[in-house]
């Protein structure tokens, strides 16, 4: 398990050389001067222009660019934006957001999604199964973007339940974007958790522990539902990726000033600094997440070991 | 601006949709209109709408979300009435010149900035050296380049410009390199505000926490992203101080997300609604919305550098075959009016019916169109993102019905993309693009368009007749002549129409319940200062 864990790290340094080498050059590769569009229809003079291309090193090669933002990386300067701002300012606040958003969206799935099918699988046929079956159908065939301004329409404005935008009220602004930004996980692990809990509570162990006599609470529980879980995590690793894009729409909608939200703006100044800053921090907790996957297995399924 | 704003309307017709069959009919039982005469009176807060500027510090910015929060931080020597389009001294108490070329401005001696340092004439002179420096990349540098000395600042030669001249404290002397009347005007721009000393110090840190000489003063540091809160500046000396004790800035990435929140009453102002929403604001607003004519002006320009385009006549006949009218109904929902000059319609020296090529006109459009030749295929550019697709092809559509264009080809161009082009002299057909006044004079409207070889002059336009005129108007000794000179050079430019005027934007502003006294200005921004907080 050691040995893996160590191999895993070490992979980490490729793919962040990677990723970072293959963002800066698709960013690089976007045609038009953002120097130039900074000031719009009315240009900045020459001059000016000139002093900017400069400080950003825009007239470097790309290879150049690339060793002198991965040399500067290395001392910890993630360089700035066209405006002026530190990059490691913009992450250092907006992280904060993004993080809030996923784990409150994590959490909602995780628990609601995961009651919504462990009952409908011990209910089946019955009516919770039914509004199971039908809510997450319903769920996953509306587009999150969609599903988000209904639900800021309808319980932000209308009911007036929670805020329609903004940070201002704590944890309280996230459940409602996180609930949006579940939606479509929330109802797919319902879905996954139910098919595969029916299927384990048919399986013979389950039977063997039945027939032992142990509480049906301790079947479900500590036999059938351990089992269950294994497509249910492959899922989550899987979905995490998923989710932090998704946070690009759902930040926009209910304006959190989060990661999302940055980096598409970022790509449409052409800012390959922010870009790369910020989706190389995406890549690394995909990773990590993908490793905390992969070690949650092996304790879920001791058949599967990794040395 | 980059928003995917076809996917947004989309999704919220979608919304719209299934909200409406979801809920049936969902009164909200607004409250009856207010009382709305109540004295004015100072005090209280309020929110305001904003997005997240670029840059706050006055030479570097050159957009409506900064430039409107400057405006309440910072006093420059002059302002502009807009009712009759004029400059008025506000650190400036008068000022005086023989020839538009040398000025001399009288300066009050009572502004300070917020830190408590003196404004004097050796401030202005000071920060308009630094803007200039191309060190400090101030993107409003070449607003300076009619003055004397410009030039060799920019190119390193010397550290200040020569025509700026501080006689003592509180006269100040600028000269310029050709005559110029709309010099006060100018002067009242965000480009031309003073700078206190620590700026220079560390202008990074200075721009977070802006220290200016307006009617507010900044509370806190800008929070990017969320808020920029100000307070009223209870020091600042001239009329017209602001009513309310406080203003925050509320920054939106997303102007949809705003809208409701106004809706919801956690915003009070908002001075621009997404397009799409125009159908519904006044049942959503009731009595609590303003409308405005802006100078936010829009057209179709011609790259002349192409063949196809030289003749004028087509281009008359291109602009008579296009019924701005009804796209403006069919699009906009009749929020912008029909462009029937070139100087906007909040000018005062604005002429209704100074073009003559543009009113709808089919028929007389396909005779003349075909007469003069027009080619039978045109790529209509655009660049994406903006909102720009549905009318840039409505246009296509009437030139389709009324000239015999039998093909048209769209190229949609990221802004980067598309300004390289324009740069670079390859666009092949018709483009859209926009102008807004930065200060309100006819000389904005049109010498930095369409002067032979000026920055923003995307069509390669050249006319000597009409270069004359406005160096001429330019150079007028009283503000009448000035103003017959602007409006003989619109003649020939409207004769020679090197752009299609297309239309003027209406902006309409929503307000909560708070406030009252919600107007804006001809160049968008919300007057806030005057905004009285009811509640």
């Amino acid at each position: 398990m050691r040995g893996y864990l160590i191999r895993r790290l070490l992979q980490f340094i490729p793919v962040v050389i990677g990723a970072t080498f293959i963002i800066f050059a698709l960013v690089f590769a976007i045609p038009g001067d953002p120097i130039r569009a900074l000031s719009g229809d009315r240009p900045m003079s020459e001059a000016v222009q000139a002093t900017l291309r400069d400080r950003y090193n825009l007239d470097d090669p790309l290879l150049i660019q690339y060793g002198k933002y991965m040399l500067a990386l290395v001392q910890g300067d993630f360089g700035m934006t066209f405006t002026g701002r530190p990059v490691s300012d913009i992450i250092g606040q907006r992280a904060p957001v993004t993080a809030q958003l996923a784990l409150t969206a994590f959490v909602i799935q995780a628990v609601i999604g995961g009651i919504a099918g462990i009952l409908a699988a011990l209910r089946r046929q019955g009516f919770l199964d039914s509004l199971v079956q039908v809510s997450t159908t319903v769920l996953v065939a509306i587009p999150t973007l969609v599903l988000a301004m209904i639900g800021q329409v309808v319980f932000g404005l209308h009911l007036g339940w929670f805020p329609i935008a903004g940070t201002g009220q704590g944890w309280y602004s996230y459940v409602l974007p996180g609930a949006m930004l579940a939606s479509t996980s929330m109802a797919l692990i319902a879905r996954l958790l139910r098919t595969s809990l029916l299927e384990n509570l048919r399986a013979d162990y389950v039977r063997t522990a039945t027939a032992k006599g142990l509480s049906r609470s301790r079947v479900v529980g500590r036999h059938a539902l351990r089992n269950s879980m294994i497509p249910v995590v492959t899922f989550l690793g899987a979905d995490l990726g998923a989710m932090l894009s998704g946070t690009v729409i759902i930040e926009g909608i209910f304006n959190l000033p989060g990661l999302g939200g940055e980096v598409f703006r970022a790509i449409g100044a052409q800012e390959g600094t922010v870009v790369v800053g910020i989706v190389t921090l995406f890549v690394l907790i995909f990773v990590t997440l993908s490793l905390i996957v992969d070690v949650l297995y092996a304790y879920l399924d001791p058949r599967i070991r990794y040395d | 601006m980059i928003k995917q704003h076809a996917t947004r309307v989309a999704a919220l017709a979608a919304a719209v949709a299934l909200l409406a069959a979801a809920c049936g009919s969902d009164d909200d039982g607004e409250p009856g209109a207010d009382a709305p005469d109540e004295a004015a009176e100072a005090g209280g807060e309020f929110t305001a709408y904003t997005c997240e500027p670029q840059f706050l510090v006055p030479g570097n910015s050159t957009e409506v979300c900064g430039s409107m929060v400057l405006e309440q931080l910072f006093s420059g020597l002059t302002a502009v009435n807009y009712e009759t389009s004029e400059a008025y001294g506000v650190v400036a108490t008068d000022w005086d010149t023989d020839d538009n070329v040398t000025w001399t401005f009288n300066l009050r001696d009572d502004f300070t900035f917020h830190n408590g340092d003196p404004v004097t004439a050796q401030t202005f002179a000071d920060t308009w050296n630094w803007v200039v420096d191309p060190d400090n990349a101030q993107q409003n540098s070449n607003f300076f380049d009619n003055f004397v000395g410009y030039a060799d600042v920019v190119e390193g030669n010397a550290d200040e410009m020569e025509g700026v001249r501080v006689i003592d404290d509180t006269t100040l002397e600028i000269e310029l390199t050709v005559p110029f009347s709309p010099l006060p005007i100018m002067l009242s721009y965000t480009a031309f505000y003073p700078l206190p000393d620590e700026a220079y110090e560390d202008i990074e840190a200075f721009e977070q926490a802006p220290v200016g000489n307006g009617r507010y003063e900044i509370d806190g540091s800008w929070e990017h992203d969320v808020q920029i809160a100000m307070d009223r500046y209870e020091d600042w000396p001239a009329d017209n101080p602001g009513l309310a004790d406080r203003i925050v800035w509320r920054i939106y990435d997303d102007i949809n997300t705003a809208y409701l929140d106004v809706q919801a009453g956690n915003l009070d102002v908002l001075y621009s609604i997404p397009p799409e929403r125009e159908t519904t604001v006044e049942s959503d607003f009731g009595d609590n919305i303003f409308r405005a004519d802006t100078s936010s002006f829009t057209y179709m320009g011609l790259p002349l550098y192409q063949d196809e385009f030289q003749d004028p006549d087509i281009r008359h006949a291109m602009s008579m075959a296009i019924d701005r009218q009804a796209i403006i109904d069919a699009i906009f929902s009749g929020a912008r009016t029909p462009a029937t000059a070139v100087i906007p319609p909040v000018l005062a020296q604005h002429r209704e019916d100074a073009c003559n090529y543009c009113q709808y006109d089919p028929d007389t459009a396909a005779d003349m169109y075909e007469a003069a030749g027009g080619p039978e295929e045109l790529t209509v550019y655009f660049n994406s993102g903006a909102g720009h697709e549905d009318w840039t092809e409505a246009v296509a559509n009437q030139w389709q019905q009324n000239l015999g264009v039998t093909d048209v080809t769209f190229e949609s161009l990221e802004f980067a993309q598309y300004l390289d082009l324009h740069d670079n002299e390859e666009v092949t057909g018709p483009f859209r693009l926009g102008w807004v006044l930065s200060y309100p004079s006819p000389q904005y409207a049109m010498e930095p368009i369409y002067t032979t070889g000026q920055s923003s002059n995307y069509t390669g336009y050249a006319n000597d007749e009409f270069d004359n005129l406005i160096r001429e108007a330019n150079g007028a000794p009283s503000p009448e002549e000035a103003d017959a000179l602007y409006q003989q050079a619109e003649d020939i430019l409207l004769e020679d129409m090197p752009v299609i005027p297309m239309w003027y934007e209406t902006r309409t502003v929503v307000f909560s319940d708070r406030v009252s006294n919600v107007e804006i200005d001809p160049r968008t921004f919300p007057r806030v200062e005057q905004v009285q907080v009811t509640e």
